[in-house]
C-alpha cells in the first residue's frame, strides 16, 4: 500500500473511534466525571490549606487525567473487541502501524476533550491563577499528554487480548509512565511558580525527547503486539 | 485419458489441472502452482492444546471444500491460518502462491473471511459500517448501495447496526465482504442466522466467486444447507484431515500422480 493509501486508513480510524464515542456518549461523559472525583477526592484528602492545594495541583491533575485515561484506553480497544471487530479489523490489508495511529490519534482527541472539563475544574478546586505564561502551560499539558496517549495506546493493545485487562493495563502502563509524569508534573509545577529557578525548559525538553522515543518504538513494536 | 475441461486448459501449454473419470475412482489433480491455496502439516497449538496437528490440504482453483468435523476439531482454526487472522505453530500455508506469514499482506488482499462474529461497529449505521470498509480496503464506496441491495438491506443503510436482528448483521458481514471482490472465501459456518433466502444468498456468492476462478472453503455443520455447491468435503477429527468424499487413498493413486506429475488432493 501507498502511504496515502495508509494515511486514508488512518483517518478511517479517527473517524469511526470518534464516531462511536459521539454517539454513545457514555465513554467522555464517564471519563470526564472519573477525572473530576480523583481532583475532588485529592482535594479532600489535602485538607483545607490553600498553600497546599496549590502546590499539589499539577501532581493531582496529571493524577486524574491517568485514571480517567486509562478509562478511555480499555474502552478504545473494548469497541473493538465487542462483535468480533478487533479480527475484522486485523484483516484488512496494509501497515499495523496504520491500526495504532488511528487508534493513537481517536484517543488524543478523547483525551484532549476531557482535559478540557478537568483542566478548568482542577485551577477552580486548587485555587490556582493561570499565569502571564498560559500558553506555555497549554503545550506542556499537550506534550504530556501525547507521551500519556503514545504509551496508553499501545499497552491496552497489549492487554486487550487479557481476560483480566481492566486489571492487567493500569500494571503495565503505570511503571512506563514515570518518565513522562515526573517530566510534566515538574514542568507543569515550574511553569505555574513563574519558572523562579528556570529548570522548566528543561523538562519540557525531556518530555519532547520522551514522546519521540515511546512513538517511535510503539510504531515499531505495535505489528508484534498485537498479531496473534 | 481426456481431462475434464471443467478445472482449465491453458492454450500452448500441458494441462495444469483437471478430473480423470476411472471406472471406479474419481480423483482430482491439482498442479500446485494452479492451487487457490495449500497447507502443508500445518500445526497449531493454543497453550498445551494441539488445534491442528498436521493438516496438508489443497484447494484448486474453481473449487468448493466442505470442511466438517465436531466441536474443537480444528475447523474454525483451519480458516483462521489461511485468512492469516492467527500464524501456524509449525508447517507451511499458502494462499495463490503468497505464503500467509511472510506475505500476510498479500494474502489479506485476496482473502475474505466471514467469521463467528459480525464484525461489525454497532454504533455506525450500516452504511457507514461499509463505507470504513471500504476506506480500510483502499476503494471507493460507489459500489455500497448495490452490496447492500443485494443483500436486502437497501432500506436500512441508514440504520444504526445495534438494532439489527442477528440474521440482518450477518447479511451486513456478507454484504462487506462482497465490496472486496475476493479470490479466495473462507466462510466459518455461514448459514448460521440465515432464513432460507439468506442461505440462498450465501450459496450465489459462492458461485460467484467460483465462477471467476476464485474458490472456497467452507466450514459447516450440515451439508443440507450447501445443496450441491461442496465439490469435496474434508472431515477433521482432533486436529487432522482424517478423510474427504474424493478418495485419495484409492489404489493406483500413487502411479497416476507419478504419471500426471501433479498433486493429488
Amino acid at each position: 500500500m501507498t502511504w496515502s493509501a495508509e494515511w486514508r486508513r488512518v483517518g478511517a480510524i479517527v473517524w469511526k473511534d470518534l464516531t462511536t464515542e459521539r454517539r454513545s456518549k457514555a465513554g467522555v461523559n464517564a471519563v470526564a466525571f472519573m477525572g473530576v472525583l480523583v481532583l475532588l477526592l485529592f482535594g479532600f484528602a489535602l485538607g483545607p490549606d490553600t498553600e497546599a492545594l496549590r502546590r499539589a495541583a499539577s501532581g493531582a491533575l496529571w493524577l486524574a487525567i491517568l485514571f480517567a485515561g486509562v478509562l478511555a484506553f480499555n474502552r478504545s480497544y473494548q469497541l473493538e473487541l465487542d462483535g468480533g471487530a478487533l479480527e475484522s479489523l486485523l484483516l484488512y490489508p496494509g501497515a499495523r502501524w496504520g491500526i495504532y495511529l488511528g487508534k493513537l490519534i481517536a484517543n488524543l482527541v478523547f483525551v484532549l476533550i476531557v482535559e478540557v472539563v478537568v483542566v478548568p475544574i482542577a485551577l477552580i478546586l486548587y485555587q490556582v491563577a493561570l499565569p502571564p505564561g498560559w500558553p506555555a502551560l497549554l503545550g506542556v499539558t499537550v506534550m504530556g499528554t501525547i507521551g500519556f496517549v503514545t504509551l496508553g495506546t499501545f499497552y491496552a493493545a497489549m492487554s486487550s487480548r487479557s481476560r483480566a485487562r481492566e486489571v492487567l493495563l493500569p500494571l503495565l502502563l503505570f511503571p512506563m509512565l514515570v518518565p513522562v509524569l515526573l517530566a510534566s508534573v515538574e514542568a507543569l509545577t515550574g511553569l505555574l511558580a513563574g519558572d523562579p529557578m528556570r529548570e522548566a525548559g528543561a523538562w519540557v525538553r525531556l518530555l519532547g525527547a520522551f514522546d519521540i522515543i515511546f512513538l517511535v518504538a510503539s510504531l515499531l513494536a505495535f505489528e508484534y503486539v498485537i498479531e496473534v | 485419458m481426456k481431462p475434464d475441461a471443467r478445472v482449465g486448459e491453458y492454450p500452448g501449454s500441458r494441462v495444469v489441472a483437471g478430473t480423470i473419470r476411472l471406472p471406479t475412482v474419481t480423483l482430482r489433480i491439482t498442479d500446485r502452482d494452479d492451487a487457490a491455496a495449500t497447507m502443508t502439516s500445518v500445526t497449531r497449538r493454543f497453550g498445551r492444546r494441539w488445534a491442528l496437528r498436521g493438516v496438508s490440504l489443497t484447494i484448486a482453483r474453481g473449487e468448493v471444500v466442505g470442511v466438517e468435523g465436531h466441536n474443537g476439531s480444528g475447523k474454525s482454526t483451519l480458516l483462521r491460518i489461511l485468512s492469516t487472522a492467527i500464524r501456524p505453530t509449525g508447517g507451511t500455508a499458502q494462499v495463490f502462491g503468497e505464503d500467509v506469514v511472510k506475505n500476510a499482506d498479500a494474502v489479506r488482499a485476496q482473502v475474505a473471511f466471514l467469521t463467528h462474529y459480525p464484525g461489525l461497529y454497532d454504533d455506525l449505521s450500516a452504511e457507514e459500517n461499509l463505507r470504513f470498509a471500504c476506506r480500510m480496503l483502499g476503494i471507493d464506496g460507489a459500489r455500497i448501495p448495490e452490496v447492500l441491495a443485494r443483500v436486502g438491506l437497501e432500506r436500512e443503510g441508514r440504520e444504526i447496526v445495534r438494532t439489527f436482528s442477528a440474521g440482518m448483521q450477518r447479511r451486513l458481514s456478507l454484504a462487506r465482504l462482497l465490496l472486496q471482490r475476493p479470490r479466495l472465501l473462507l466462510l466459518d459456518e455461514p448459514y448460521n442466522n440465515f432464513d432460507p433466502a439468506g442461505i440462498a444468498l450465501v450459496n450465489d456468492v459462492v458461485r460467484e466467486v467460483r465462477s471467476e476462478g476464485g474458490a472456497a472453503m467452507i466450514v459447516l455443520h450440515d451439508r443440507h444447507s450447501a445443496g450441491n455447491l461442496l465439490d469435496r468435503v474434508a472431515t477433521l477429527r482432533q486436529g487432522v484431515v482424517h478423510e474427504s468424499s474424493d478418495d485419495e487413498r484409492a489404489p493406483g493413486a500413487p502411479l497416476l500422480q507419478s504419471l500426471v506429475g501433479g498433486r493429488l488432493t
